[in-house]
C-alpha cells in the first residue's frame, strides 16, 4: 500500500515535470517570432527593445537551456512575469485560482447530485421505460454545448426573469455557471454510473445475496454499495478533468473571475508567460486531484493488492 | 462475382459468414443507427446543397433589417448586421462537418499510427509512444486544444488542428489495446512463422480488427470534436468573422440576446442536432459491435 502510494506519487511528479518541459517548448510552435508577436501589438518597437525583450524572456539562448532555466524557475515557484504591467504570473493566477476551484466544486456537487441517483436508478430499472427515458435525457444532456446552455440560462434567469444578477461576484453569480457545468456533466455521470452499476448488478455475489433470500434493501446496502462507491470514485476522477476544461469556457460566458477568464485575456493579448502559467496551474490541479482519487480508490477497493 | 470467389479457407467459415450476416441484421434492426444515420445524412445533404438551399448570401449585410424577428422572409430572423440567420446556419453546416472531419481525421490517422507502431514494435518505441499518449490523456482535450491554439494563434485551421491533436490519445489507446490482444493470438504467430512481413501483418491481420472499435470511437469522437471546435470559435479562437460558424455566431450575438433571442436559439439548436446525431449513431454502432454491451442490453 505505501509502496503503491510512493509509486503513484513518482508518476505524478514525472507528469508535472513533463508538463513543465512541454509548456516551455510550446512557445516554439508560435508561427513567426514570438517576441515580435508579443511586443509589436501596441507599439512600434525599436530593434533594441525587441532584443531586450528577447533577453528578458531568455529566448536568445539555446532551446535546451531555456527549458532547464524554465524548469528551475518553476520549481522555485517563479512562473515569470506578465508582459503587460510585468506583474508576477504566479501571483495573478493564485489570486484567481480559488474562484475557479469554487466553481468546479459547486458544479461537481450539482453534477453528482443529479447524475449519480439517476444513473443508479436507470441501472436498477434496466430495460424499463424509465431507463429509456433517463438515457434519452442523458444523450441530450451530453449533446448540449455548455456555452449555449449558459447563454440560455443567462437570458432566462438574469435578463428576462431578473431573478439573478448578470455579474456581481458573490455566491449568487456562482449559481448559474455552476448549474450550467453541473447539468451537462450530470448527463455524463448518469451514463457512466448506469453502465458501472449494470456491471455490479450482474455480479455473482449480488445474485447469491438475492438467492439466499436477503431483503432487497439489504442486498443494495451491504453488497452493492461498496463496489458502486469504487465505480463512483473513478467516475468523479474522470469528470473532474473534463470539468476543469469546461470551466474555462463557462467562466467566459458568465464573466466569472477565475483562471479561465484570465486565460482567455492572456491568449488574446499574446501574453505568453501568462498562458504558460495558466496551463501549468491547470495541469497541477488535475494531477493533484488524480492522486487524491487514486488514494481513495486504493482505500476502497479490497480486490486489488498494491505491491 | 463467382469468378473472384476466394479460395476455400476453413478458418473463415465460422469467423466470417455467419456472424457477418447476423451483424448486418442487427445493424438494420438497431433504432439508434437509423435515427442517428438519418440525422447525419440530412446534415450532409444540407451541407452539400447549402448554396442552393440558402435563400440569401450568408455574409451579406443589410443595414435596414437589423435584428428582425423570424418571418416568412427570414425564417430564423436576422442578426445584428441584418444577415439572414437561416442562410448562415445552413452554410455553417459545411464548416461544422468540415471541422469535424479534419479533426477526427487527424486524431484517427495519428492515433492509429501511434497505436500500431507502439503495439507492433514493442520495446522502447512502445514505451516512448505510450508514455506520451498517457501523458496527453491526463488532461481534458479542450485544455490541450486551448493551449495549442493559444500559441498557434486564432484561426479555424489552427482550431481544427489543435482539436485533432487533442484527441489523438483516444484513438492511440484503442488501437494499441487491440494490437496487444491480436499480436498474442495463435493466428498472428502463425502468420509471422510462415514469413509474413510487417506490411501484410498490419494490413491483413491488424487493421480488420482495429477498424470496428475505431469506428465507434470516431463516431462518438466526432461529436466531441464538433463541441470543442464550436467552443473554441465561441471564445474567438477558431473561425473568424464573417464565417458563419455556429459557435462564433453565438458569441457575436450574445450582446443582443435579450432583444433578439432568435440569434441565440437557432445556431445553438444546430450544434445540438449535429452532436446528438453523432452521439446516437455512435451509441448504436457500439451496441452492435461490442458484444459485452450487447449482453447488457438484452
Amino acid at each position: 500500500m505505501t509502496n503503491y502510494i510512493i509509486r503513484r506519487f513518482i508518476v505524478a511528479v514525472a507528469i508535472l515535470f513533463a508538463s513543465i518541459i512541454g509548456v516551455s517548448l510550446l512557445i516554439h510552435v508560435v508561427p513567426g517570432d514570438p517576441v515580435i508577436m508579443m511586443i509589436a501589438q501596441n507599439s512600434n518597437p525599436s530593434p533594441e527593445q525587441i532584443e531586450n525583450m528577447r533577453k528578458a524572456l531568455g529566448l536568445d539562448r539555446p532551446v535546451w537551456e531555456q527549458t532547464v532555466i524554465y524548469l528551475g524557475k518553476v520549481l522555485s515557484g517563479d512562473l515569470g512575469r506578465s508582459i503587460f504591467g510585468s506583474q508576477s504570473v504566479a501571483m495573478l493566477l493564485f489570486d484567481r485560482l480559488p474562484n475557479t476551484l469554487a466553481l468546479a466544486a459547486a458544479a461537481m456537487v450539482i453534477a453528482t447530485g443529479i447524475g449519480l441517483p439517476l444513473g443508479f436508478f436507470a441501472a436498477y430499472r434496466q430495460g424499463t421505460w424509465i431507463d429509456s427515458v433517463l438515457m434519452v435525457g442523458a444523450v441530450l444532456g451530453v449533446s448540449i454545448p455548455q456555452f449555449w446552455l449558459g447563454l440560455i440560462l443567462l437570458l432566462f434567469f438574469s435578463l428576462t426573469l431578473e431573478w439573478l444578477p448578470v455579474a456581481s461576484g458573490d455566491y449568487r453569480s456562482l449559481l448559474l455557471p455552476a448549474v450550467t457545468l453541473g447539468v451537462t456533466y450530470s448527463a455524463i455521470i448518469a451514463r457512466m454510473t448506469r453502465s458501472a452499476m449494470i456491471e455490479v448488478f450482474t455480479e455473482d455475489f449480488i445474485r447469491t445475496a438475492r438467492a439466499k433470500g436477503l431483503p432487497e434493501a439489504l442486498v443494495l446496502r451491504r453488497h452493492a454499495l461498496k463496489p458502486s462507491l469504487i465505480a463512483v470514485v473513478t467516475i468523479i476522477a474522470v469528470v473532474f478533468g473534463y470539468l476543469m476544461g469546461g470551466a474555462v469556457v463557462v467562466e467566459n460566458v458568465f464573466a466569472w473571475n477565475g483562471i479561465g477568464r484570465i486565460a482567455l485575456e492572456s491568449i488574446n493579448r499574446r501574453d505568453y508567460p501568462m498562458i504558460q502559467g495558466f496551463i501549468l496551474v491547470f495541469a497541477t490541479v488535475i494531477v493533484l486531484i488524480s492522486i487524491l482519487i487514486d488514494l481513495a480508490y486504493a482505500w476502497l477497493d479490497p480486490r486489488i493488492t498494491y505491491r | 462475382m463467382a469468378a473472384t470467389a476466394p479460395p476455400y479457407d476453413p478458418t473463415n467459415v465460422a469467423a466470417e459468414e455467419l456472424p457477418r450476416t447476423r451483424w448486418w441484421r442487427r445493424t438494420a434492426r438497431n433504432r439508434s443507427i437509423w435515427l442517428g444515420g438519418v440525422l447525419i445524412a440530412v446534415l450532409a445533404i444540407v451541407a452539400l446543397l447549402a448554396p442552393v438551399l440558402a435563400p440569401y448570401d450568408p455574409t451579406k449585410l443589410a443595414a435596414g433589417k437589423r435584428l428582425s424577428p423570424p418571418s416568412w422572409e427570414h425564417a430564423f430572423g436576422t442578426d445584428e448586421f441584418g444577415r439572414d440567420i437561416f442562410s448562415r446556419v445552413i452554410h455553417g453546416t459545411q464548416l461544422t462537418l468540415y471541422v469535424g472531419v479534419v479533426a477526427v481525421g487527424i486524431g484517427l490517422l495519428a492515433g492509429a499510427a501511434i497505436g500500431i507502431g507502439a503495439g507492433y514494435a514493442g520495446g522502447w518505441v512502445q514505451a516512448v509512444l505510450m508514455r506520451g499518449v498517457d501523458f496527453l490523456y491526463t488532461f481534458p482535450d479542450i485544455l490541450i486544444a486551448l493551449g495549442l491554439v493559444a500559441f498557434l494563434g486564432p484561426s479555424l485551421t489552427n482550431a481544427m488542428v489543435a482539436v485533432g491533436i487533442s484527441v489523438v490519445p483516444y484513438y492511440a489507446r484503442v488501437t494499441y489495446s487491440v494490437v496487444l490482444v491480436e499480436r498474442n493470438k495463435p493466428y498472428f504467430e502463425a502468420a509471422t512463422a510462415i514469413g509474413a512481413g510487417w506490411p501484410r501483418l498490419v494490413v491483413r491481420h491488424l487493421l480488420p480488427n482495429i477498424v470496428p472499435p475505431l469506428i465507434v470511437v470516431a463516431t462518438l469522437g466526432f461529436s466531441a470534436a464538433v463541441l470543442s471546435a464550436a467552443a473554441l470559435s465561441f471564445l474567438g479562437l477558431g473561425a473568424q468573422p464573417p464565417a458563419p460558424e455556429w459557435g462564433k455566431m453565438l458569441a457575436d450575438g450574445r450582446n443582443y440576446i435579450a432583444r433578439a433571442p432568435w440569434i441565440l436559439v437557432f445556431p445553438g439548436l444546430a450544434i445540438v442536432v449535429t452532436v446528438l446525431g453523432f452521439n446516437i449513431l455512435g451509441d448504436g454502432i457500439r451496441d452492435v459491435l461490442d458484444p459485452r454491451q450487447r449482453r447488457e442490453v438484452r
